[in-house]
């Protein structure tokens, strides 16, 4: 029985850390994820038809497939590069002719030198892109309409030449090695014009992912107007696209002519169709600004492979276009849809509740007669700052006595005075302020949500000092960056040690980590020294405040959603180790911070409720509430009323303050001793609060303890 | 497995009625009409119901009591005291008191003797929610359900009952007959201006039905209210007023769905902090807490999901909502289960906050 409940409760652990769906989701969320599915086609289809087809693998055909393939391959980058910058070009087949006519003609009837007749084929691709790259560019025409009469055109002229100079071409004799090395010659096994795609490909590729101007073609792609708001030359940079297909399909145009010496006019008819599926297969969305070329490389030989293949296994020729044409149907359609529906395929299965079960609910009933017997002990607190501050998470007082709130607008704002009537900002911080401590050196260190972990010097100068940590191996997404630093405190040795509360959710929504009651949090290490920051401990459940134990040899960590304190060992014999140092809390810990007696100080920013108990017993039930109903009808921890707890030493509950309804401080976040008061933070709260203290030591600061004369850990 | 179902019978019936919240807009738009009316008088125990006789002074079910107040005088005094929890009241043309007792029955009370009517076709009559008459002196009675008391209202939702009965019960002969069964608790009955019909609510249906004197020729005139009905009042045009005593939530009707999480719900949870629709919210912290009633820079914001909500709805003869009143997240006047219109204006009855009120009313439609 025994044995079947531990097996059943790791079962339970398992499920709580590895979910599939998560898996899925940080999956779908990798860019690299898109091509995934036309590769797998590739794979696939050629698989299938090395089985099928007689002698397909061969090393014959392994040179061959390729040499056929390549004019190709230049016309789908072509393509690619127009469609990833917004626009499409039409006339590529055409360009494709008209080069192929050209090239022929220089060789054949003028007898030029190869590499004029190289140059000035690409030199008219180039102008007969340019030409369409005008239009479009800067007299702002139509892409598809300006590239379809273009291909009209063009064609008629590939007609022209070809009725003045067709039997001229085909009875001359072309005697140049040079030109028959272009057509059939291998460089190391590899037939040159594949070997120049390849080299095309690698540079296109890169050209369109690292450099500044392929940047400029994807965001002119993605949103012209934005792209122009920003100072993109946008009319230069489409230009300049089109001229680049021009010079992709007169290297096709030259290459097929070097190869096939066939001035006939159907040269690259259909060739814009085929290779618009190919793009679209490859994943490249018809609507501009996604995309690589590498993309487009594996549609163009899903293509290429798909009627080779059906041809060499005897499909008529028609029945091969509507094969095609059904694929590129079902490419858009896919294409549409899937552009349309990943994120929210991603944010349907994002949240993914788990199983938490807490101890039994301590008594906390007026009348009971415990420590943690319900009182109204805050509902004569002093406020200070009433409506003058937004959301103080954390509070910390400084050695001249002056009072410091991290708050909502991303500032840290400082009462001074007797009665701390003067406001300042101290410091402008931007993100989510939150847990703050004061260094030897009396800088303020503060966690910031969304940004990481930053100082403020005594002049209120802020600086960085990190804002990320060692990445995790095995997580497909990167959680080296820190999206919710929580609440930090300072070892002896001047290490920081601080709460990343989770890694899943940012600081509006972080609610929602308490729904899916997952470990997503972590501790980190940050040593000023070193500039080193490193990951101490991983799935920690909402590892919310820190603070270190009087005696400087562990950290204390409040785990918000578990209701535990959890004890890391930074010295000593345990060093490195953790434990639960205290448990079965009423509520959901937030910061912990010292007393004046060598005990603690702990805010429960919410009090737990059966219903929602029962509701983190069941994670389908949540699943569905997630799925099903918006956010502001689920059911959430109750943190509409909070208390603070006074520890012993030993983590033993030995007194608790509360606010029957959450009048005065609902979420109570933070509460800081200073000289005989107690001050109290709270997330949503328009206030500070202020308590006297009866029988403690009126001369203890938390800096004193820290650093001065209050230490207890020398 | 029954999540799969709903799924795959959302899929082969895209157009059938999901009976979904229903949103408050157009004439029911939320206002805080009911928060601004001004009090008549509060309570200390939560009244139920409130009838006028025909000389024209308040009656008013409290706990098991029932209180009078004199028309024109400030006064009030017990008038009876019943062996149950008082809900339902309604006068005879004899004269008689009719007051619905909880685990009783009807009580027809007259000076100096009271007449039982404890069950009807078999059924012991331990729910009654509320009764009206006719002209001819025929009564109407609904029993909310077979298998709870009227206190536990919330057991019956979350049980998801329907096992109200409407009761006709002829005084002369002293019989009672069940017209119509298998209700989904019928808190609230009246008879038709025309004397006709006889219009009944049905709260965990959210709907308002139409019949015939016998029970027959059963026609729906609301189909949907974002709120649970009870009891009607006639508002004199030919319409009706409606009490809404609770508003329902999406987080309500996915726990009403929801098989495995109500059973444990039920079994393991004390019915006060269920997350059910309620009379009035404590405040306390044991209830259950909905992301949009999160407290902010010390305010909750008046359009937060609602655990307890005031609402009072007028229809006209069709249906067609004409008028709301409401108290809204953090008003004053939740959980109304009776509303009267009077000479002086509209009484309206909070049972949640223990109030009676009155909105005076200045066009002629009172």
């Amino acid at each position: 029985m025994t044995a079947r409940t531990s097996a059943s409760s790791r079962l339970h652990d398992l499920r709580s850390r590895f979910s599939l769906r998560i898996f899925l989701s940080d999956l779908l969320s990798k860019s690299w994820m898109e091509p995934a599915i036309p590769f797998a086609i590739m794979v696939a289809l050629i698989t299938y038809f090395s089985l099928t087809v007689p002698n397909y693998a061969t090393v014959y055909n392994l040179v061959e497939l390729p040499r056929q393939f390549a004019e190709f391959g230049f016309v789908a980058i072509a393509m690619a590069i127009v469609i990833i910058s917004g626009g499409i070009d039409l006339s590529v087949g055409a360009i494709v002719g008209i080069v192929n006519l050209v090239a022929l003609l220089l060789i054949s009837v003028f007898e030029m030198p190869v590499a004029v007749v190289f140059g000035a084929s690409v030199l008219c691709g180039a102008v007969l892109g340019g030409f369409n790259g005008f239009l479009i560019g800067y007299l702002k025409a139509r892409p598809f309409l300006t590239t379809m009469v273009t291909l009209i055109i063009y064609r008629a002229i590939v007609e022209i030449i070809n009725k003045a100079y067709a039997v001229e071409i085909a009875t001359a004799w072309v005697d140049n090695a040079a030109w028959e090395f272009l057509g059939d010659g291998l460089i190391l096994g590899v037939p040159v014009n594949v070997l120049i795609l390849v080299i095309v490909a690698l540079v296109g590729h890169f050209f369109l992912r690292n450099s500044r101007p392929g940047w400029h073609i994807m965001s002119i792609g993605s949103s012209r107007k934005a792209a122009r708001h920003v100072g993109i030359k946008v009319e230069r940079l489409l230009f300049l696209t089109y001229v680049m297909s021009g010079v992709l399909c007169g290297l096709a145009g030259v290459l097929y002519a070097a190869r096939q010496s066939s001035p006939g006019t159907d040269t690259g008819t259909g060739w814009e169709v085929t290779a618009l599926t190919a793009v679209v297969l490859g994943g490249i969305s018809l609507a501009g600004g996604k995309g690589t070329i590498g993309r487009a490389m594996i549609g163009a030989v899903i293509v290429f492979v798909l009627v080779n293949g059906l041809v060499r296994l005897g499909a008529p020729g028609p029945v091969t276009s509507v094969g095609l044409g059904l694929l590129l149907l079902v490419a858009v359609g896919l294409d549409v849809k899937w552009a349309k529906n990943r994120a929210k395929v991603i944010q349907k299965i994002y949240v993914n509740p788990t199983l938490v079960e807490f101890g039994p609910m301590p008594e906390i009933a007026p009348d009971s007669g415990t420590p943690l017997a319900e009182n109204n002990a805050l509902s004569s607190v002093d406020a200070i700052g009433l409506d003058r501050i937004q959301g103080p998470e954390d509070v910390i007082l400084d050695r001249q006595g002056r009072l410091y709130g991290s708050t909502r607008e991303g500032w840290i704002v400082r009462f001074s005075g007797p009665d701390f009537s003067q406001r300042d900002v101290f410091a402008r911080i931007g993100g989510r302020p939150l847990g703050m401590a004061f260094d030897k050196d009396e800088n303020l260190i503060v966690c910031v949500g969304g940004m990481g972990l930053y100082g403020v010097r005594p002049d209120g100068e802020v600086y960085k000092l990190t804002d990320q940590t060692n990445r995790t191996w095995y997580k497909l997404n990167d959680d080296s960056r820190l999206r919710l630093a929580d609440d930090l405190d300072i070892a002896p040795d001047g290490k920081i040690y601080f709460s990343e509360a989770t890694i899943r959710y940012e600081m509006h929504s972080w609610h929602v980590d308490g729904v899916e009651g997952r470990g997503n949090g972590r501790l980190v290490q940050h040593d000023p020294a070193t500039g080193e920051t490193r990951t101490v401990v991983k799935s920690m459940v909402f590892p919310n405040g820190v603070c270190l134990a009087h005696d400087g040899q562990s950290v204390l960590v409040a785990s918000t959603w578990l209701c535990k304190i959890f004890q890391y060992w930074i010295a000593g014999p345990k060093q490195g180790q953790m434990e639960v140092w205290a448990d079965d809390f009423p509520g959901y810990l937030d910061n912990i911070n010292r007393a004046s007696d060598g005990g603690y100080w702990v805010a429960l920013v919410g009090i737990r409720y059966p219903a929602f108990d029962l509701a983190m017993r069941s994670p389908a039930f949540r699943y569905r509430m997630v799925k099903e109903i918006p956010v502001d009808e689920w059911i959430f921890p109750g943190v509409n009323n909070g208390c603070v707890i006074k520890l012993d030493a030993n983590g033993k509950p030995e007194a608790s303050y509360w606010d029957p309804g959450g009048e005065n401080h609902p979420t109570i976040t933070s509460m800081r001793e200073h000289e005989g008061y107690l001050y109290l933070g709270g997330l949503e709260n328009n206030r500070i609060g202020r308590l006297k203290l009866d029988g403690v030591d009126e001369t203890w600061t938390g800096w004193e303890s820290y650093w001065g004369d209050k230490r207890r850990d020398v | 497995m029954s999540h799969m179902l709903r799924t795959i019978r959302a899929i082969l019936n895209r157009n059938k009625d999901q009976h979904s919240i229903p949103v408050m807009d157009g004439n029911m738009s939320p206002n805080d009409a009911l928060d601004r009316c001004p009090q008549v008088r509060g309570f200390d125990a939560p009244p139920d119901d409130m009838a006028f006789d025909a000389k024209g002074d308040l009656h008013v079910s409290v706990g098991a009591c029932v209180l009078r107040q004199t028309a024109g005088s400030a006064d009030w005094e017990e008038v009876a005291t019943l062996p149950g929890s008082v809900g339902g009241l309604a006068f005879h043309p004899d004269g008689r008191l009719l007051a619905c007792v909880a685990g009783e029955g009807l009580a027809l009370i007259s000076e100096g003797a009271t007449q039982w009517v404890r069950e009807a076709d078999g059924h012991a009559l331990r729910c009654l929610t509320s009764v009206a008459v006719a002209q001819d002196g025929t009564v109407y009675l609904a029993q909310g359900s077979c298998q709870t008391g009227p206190d536990d209202w919330v057991v019956d939702l979350m049980q998801k009952n329907a096992s109200g009965l409407l009761v006709r019960y002829d005084p002369t002969a002293d019989k009672a007959q069940v017209l119509l069964r298998k209700l989904a608790y019928p808190a609230g009955v009246v008879v038709t201006p025309d004397d006709q019909h006889v219009l009944y609510s049905e709260a965990w249906a959210h709907t308002l039905t139409l019949c015939d004197r016998d029970g027959g020729a059963r026609r729906q005139v609301v189909r949907n209210f974002p709120g649970y009905p009870s009891r009607l009042a006639p508002d004199g045009t030919g319409g009706y007023w409606v009490c809404i005593f609770g508003a329902r939530t999406h987080l309500v009707e996915l726990v009403l769905s929801d098989v495995d999480f109500r059973t444990s719900m039920m079994a393991e949870i004390d019915p006060a902090h269920w997350i059910a629709p309620s009379l009035r919210a404590t405040g306390s912290y044991k209830e259950p807490l909905q992301g949009g009633g999160i407290k902010k820079l010390g305010v909750v914001k008046a359009w937060a999901p609602p655990r307890s909500y005031g609402l009072v709805v007028r229809i006209n003869s069709e249906g067609d909502i004409m008028e709301s009143l409401h108290s809204r997240v953090g008003g004053t006047c939740h959980g109304v289960t009776a509303v009267q219109p009077h000479a002086d204006g509209l009484y309206v009855l909070s049972k949640g906050h223990q109030r009676l009120v009155c909105q005076q009313r200045g066009d002629a439609d009172a």
